[in-house]
């Protein structure tokens, strides 16, 4: 396989703009220009990030997959076309991955309320 | 149809016999899904594609294929799967491009034990109009997997979703005359 190659790929995903959400699980992350899908963008890591806290701070399963199956709903109906779907989606899974495997800031005690407040405003 | 059932079924019961063997926590995930990003990329005239895949899935799938137990967290065990997942991934995607069929070159894969990204690319000097694209990876192994596709050629974004259902995407790119 061609590392330079690869390399060159990889240079030309951010020199070329469409860096996706992929590249944020290796790299670093950008936003989209529209400000729409900034903001469906914003919506899917914030989300993500709780749900992620709760999985790491081991709450009720099925609580947080409830809360996990409804964040995604939620961004699918925000959503104005199957790109930004798509991609939302694919944020909200990078990102709870992510913060599956690390403490919430001020830890899991702390992060419980947080957690609770979240699943009230989805509800 | 039952053989369908029994494939999946079988996979997943090897998924679930092979999940103590890693020792890195890995988060749980009950939805299955790829990521697929395909970009054409107008400065050198190329297509190119970023594919984002589970690594215990994909690694189990390569440890059957291969008959041997590989980890994508053994440093040891990436040459071989870095190769598997490129002949696995050619054989189970296809792409057209304004309806001619293209031989992507894999170019590698990068992983953290729980995600793996590979790297595909071929030439194509003009921006293409439809891409035509199918990714049939563990539709009929894992139930409910979804293949999910971002298509972007100059500046204008497609999306969906691959389902044992669905069969290939078209994305349109035409511009209006």
């Amino acid at each position: 396989m061609s590392a330079k190659r690869k390399n060159r790929m990889i240079r030309n995903l951010f020199s070329s703009g469409t860096l996706t959400a992929i590249a944020f699980l290796l790299l670093s992350s950008t936003l989209s220009a529209q400000a729409q899908e900034s903001r469906l963008l914003v919506l899917a890591r914030d989300s993500a990030i709780v749900a992620g806290g709760a999985r790491f701070c081991k709450f009720d399963p099925d609580t947080v997959e409830e809360f996990i199956a409804k964040s995604e709903a939620r961004l699918s109906l925000f959503a104005s076309d199957e790109y930004e779907k798509v991609l939302a989606r694919l944020e909200f899974k990078n990102i709870l991955d992510a913060y599956s495997v690390r403490e919430p800031d001020g830890g899991c005690a702390g992060f419980r309320s947080v957690f609770e407040q979240s699943r009230k405003n989805i509800q | 149809m039952v053989r369908s059932l029994f494939r999946v079924s079988a996979f997943s019961a090897l998924l679930a016999l092979l999940a103590p063997a890693i020792e890195k926590p890995v988060s749980a995930h009950n939805v299955y899904n790829s990521f697929t990003q395909i970009d054409w990329n107008a400065s050198d005239g190329s297509i190119e594609l970023v594919i984002q895949l589970h690594g215990h899935e994909l690694e189990t799938k390569l440890s059957l294929l291969l008959d041997q137990r590989l980890s994508f967290l053994e440093d040891d065990d990436f040459p071989a799967l870095e190769a598997a997942t490129g002949t696995f991934i050619q054989s189970n995607i296809a792409i057209a491009l304004n309806g001619e069929p293209v031989d992507l070159l894999f170019l590698g894969i990068e992983s953290d034990g729980q995600t793996v990204v590979a790297y595909l690319e071929q030439d194509w000097p003009t921006e293409p109009q439809t891409i035509d694209f199918m990714n049939r990876i563990f539709l009929e192994d894992l139930p409910n997997q979804v293949n999910s596709v971002l298509a972007a050629v100059g500046g204008n974004t497609r999306g969906g979703d691959i389902t044992l259902d669905t069969g290939p995407l078209r994305f349109n790119f035409l511009k209006p005359s």
